[in-house]
């Protein structure tokens, strides 16, 4: 077979592939039928005005000879088919005419030959049978010639391909990108203009988005120009702010701020334009990201504030002086003191506008920030109160009496006293259905809050649990035994010890996810990045000067795109600071 | 009920003879039996989107999948795995695009969540890890972007090659 004789009958545009396909792959006598359909046309043929484009030889096969595709109804360019359908067959072809050009499908294709022609004339009047025999021939005859049989083999396979995204009915072909990852989509999207079209599909983004926890971002970003796909968009965003955290070099310059002298930083709030520390020197500070300086200093407690929350316009602290404050954060004024509790105010829990605290005393409180209302006193626990959450329907509350109190506020009522730690509780994690606790026993500990009973103990750590997070069945825990562990509560297994060369010197103070990160912060002076689905270390992003000498980060707080500790030191190596990294300032927002 | 047949016609009028066990992998056969009532061993269910070959190929798949245990529930918010494929499926896979592409309409129009998986996967992994140039070769598409489009296009999708 030369090569124009294929060329004549192939098409390189690969819509006509499908019937051939069909009748080659399931019947090889209609092969045959092919050519015979082939050359019925050849005979059939009207004419060609020379310079005007006529139907193709393979955009005739399609409509003549394609019933699969006409059946298939939902076939988007079925239209064009039908529009191509109405060719006249009637007309007769002189013989001369198969040498005008416009009689090759492909016109980069040169014209063929008298010989050609003849030849494949005389294939044209074979027998179906004989027609298989000399095709076996012809390519036994061209083996010895590995580059004709590479031809052969290029012009053959193009029937054997299909065009799946653009040729299936759209809800399949997003089934199939659907089982790809975002990087592999973005890539299809390049291919051509109706892969670009189903790839940027908004609901196939959202999706993506879904899986990688990723949420809607905000305009401006860096992408409003290049990408109109509000999910694609927020995933770009998201995979750019990912590649500065792991890679951007050099690191964000620390902006540094100093306040609160010698004594420790407790708490640490932040929501992308302020920050709140909270200090053992009674008073907490607003800064301002954008001009990096202390806005208000709110003083009024008197003993040191150890638990604070932050809503859009409000600060709740708590201190040992036994009260809790409600401030107003823009104008820094004392809105509420609320009076109850007999001693140390040590945990706070906000939801709405409704705060939930614990304290020494063994009591929960519940109180309304808006009107500074008393509503509710949970008592039960037998020993201080250190850590509590709330999802506006159950609060949860764990103490030195080694349990947990599982209570509706609303009735006053302790529905669940969780029993299993034998030692103190000092950290909790809730996310509606879960209850984590940590202890001083080493354990941690998965609860189901509506049967009340321990679904799994995750054994491993050699200390005390300082922090932990949840993100959907994934838990990260940082411990006072230098590590961080990343759990799969479902299953109870420990997936990932990070540790090793690299791993902090001393204590884990605190631990957050971000993005597809772990950032743990330690008694070492240090911050340090990790990759949450293999446990790897990736870099520091903090080392105190004076780390490894006294320096310790005590707490830490990340948006996606910036990072903010409380720094010190145990002897005065270093001054109390707040200091904040934002990857966000030279890229997303320039 | 075991070993009970029934008759599917294809769109070229061939029939087979299928276990009703088999057949009712096929949600679209299982609703037309149960709610039409067509449960009678004369009885030929026509099926005018499928031609014979790829009839053959759908019962074969179904018999061999006939003793496994529904599949799961689709979870939205779980990333998908492609690499759970398993050996036989791999095998019986191996067929030219051409086949593929029918075999992923046949199981969408019978309503076979299986079946409609597994070769939506494969194709989703003959794409995987390609460049656009590699994608374009595999399935034998022209480039019809402009080069400003493609430019364009190309910053559009800068971000997915940082790693």
């Amino acid at each position: 077979m030369s090569s124009d004789s294929v060329g004549l009958l192939s098409s390189p545009d690969r819509s006509s592939s499908p019937s051939l396909i069909d009748q080659i792959v399931n019947d090889c006598v209609t092969t045959n039928q092919i050519f015979l359909d082939y050359t019925g046309l050849i005979s059939q043929q009207p004419p060609r005005s020379p310079g005007k484009r006529q139907l193709t030889v393979e955009e005739s096969l399609i409509t003549t000879n394609d019933p699969k595709r006409l059946c298939n109804s939902n076939f988007r360019e079925q239209t064009d088919l039908k529009s191509i359908t109405p060719i006249s067959i009637n007309s007769s072809l002189s013989p001369s005419s198969l040498n005008s050009t416009d009689f090759l499908s492909n016109s980069t294709s040169p014209p063929l030959s008298a010989d050609v022609i003849n030849w494949l004339s005389t294939f044209c009047a074979m027998s179906n049978e004989d027609r298989s025999r000399a095709t076996e021939a012809l390519i036994r005859t061209c083996s010895s010639n590995t580059l004709q049989l590479n031809h052969i083999r290029n012009q053959i396979e193009p029937y054997f391909q299909r065009d799946f995204i653009r040729d299936l009915p759209r809800e399949l072909a997003l089934h199939v990108l659907r089982y790809l990852p975002a990087g592999d989509v973005g890539r299809a999207s390049r291919t051509c203009r109706a892969w670009y079209e189903t790839c940027n599909d908004i609901l196939l983004w959202k999706r993506i988005c879904q899986t990688k926890y990723i949420p809607l971002k905000q305009l401006p970003t860096i992408f409003d120009d290049t990408i109109d796909n509000s999910w694609k968009r927020s995933y770009a965003c998201h995979k750019h702010l990912e590649y500065v955290w792991q890679h951007g070099q050099p690191l964000p310059d620390p902006l540094t701020l100093r306040g609160h002298e010698d004594f420790v930083i407790t708490c640490l709030q932040f929501d992308g334009k302020r920050i709140v520390s909270g200090s053992d020197d009674n008073s907490l500070k607003i800064w301002s990201i954008a001009t990096g300086q202390c806005e208000q200093t709110l003083i009024g407690h008197n003993g040191g504030v150890w638990c604070s929350e932050m809503t859009d316009d409000l600060i709740v602290s708590g201190s040992t002086d036994r009260t809790i404050r409600v401030w107003n954060i823009n104008t820094g004024a004392c809105q509420h003191v609320l009076y109850g509790h007999t001693s140390t105010v040590r945990c706070l829990a906000l939801h709405d506008d409704i705060v939930v605290s614990g304290s020494r005393d063994a009591t929960v409180r519940v109180w309304n920030i808006r009107t500074g209302e008393r509503l509710h006193m949970l008592s039960g626990h037998t020993a201080a109160v250190r850590c509590v959450c709330y999802n506006g329907k159950y609060v949860v509350s764990g103490a030195y009496d080694h349990t947990i109190r599982v209570w509706l506020p609303d009735q006053e009522r302790c529905v669940h006293t969780l029993e299993g730690h034998t030692n103190r509780v000092y950290s909790l994690v809730f996310d509606g259905k879960h209850i984590v606790s940590g202890s001083l026993d080493c354990m941690i500990r998965v609860w189901d809050v509506e049967q009340g009973t321990c679904i799994h103990q995750l054994t491993g750590h050699l200390s005390l649990t300082s922090g932990m997070q949840l993100r959907g069945n994934i838990l990260v825990s940082g411990n006072a035994d230098s590590t961080v562990k990343i759990w799969n509560i479902e299953s109870g297994k420990c997936l990932h010890t990070l540790a090793g060369r690299n791993k902090h010197a001393s204590a884990v103070t605190w631990v957050q996810v971000v993005l597809n990160y772990v950032v743990s912060s330690g008694d070492d002076g240090t911050v340090k990045l990790w990759d949450l689905e293999t446990g790897d270390f990736i870099r520091d992003l903090v080392r105190l000067e004076s780390a490894g000498n006294g320096g310790v980060v005590w707490r830490i707080k990340c948006t996606d795109s910036a990072l903010v500790c409380a720094a010190g030191s145990r002897n005065s190596t270093e001054d109390t600071k707040v200091i904040m990294l934002d990857f966000d300032r030279t890229t997303i927002c320039s | 009920m075991a070993g009970h047949k029934i008759k599917l016609q294809s769109s070229d009028g061939d029939t087979f003879d299928v276990e009703v066990e088999i057949a009712k992998q096929s949600a679209t056969i299982k609703t037309m039996l149960e709610d039409l009532g067509m449960d009678e061993e004369e009885d030929v269910i026509p099926l005018p989107n499928v031609n014979s070959a790829i009839l053959k190929k759908v019962i074969q798949w179904a018999t061999h999948h006939k003793d496994d245990p529904p599949p799961p529930e689709d979870d939205e918010n779980r990333e998908k795995n492609t690499n759970d494929i398993s050996s036989w499926d791999q095998d019986f896979l191996k067929v030219d695009q051409g086949t593929l592409f029918e075999l992923i309409l046949a199981a969408n129009y019978l309503d076979i969540k299986g079946l409609l998986d597994v070769t939506c996967k494969t194709v989703a992994n003959m794409i995987k890890g390609k460049t656009p140039e590699e994608i374009r070769r595999t399935f034998n598409i022209k480039n019809d972007f402009t080069p400003q489009e493609e430019e364009q296009i190309k910053k559009e999708n800068e971000w997915c090659e940082e790693k």
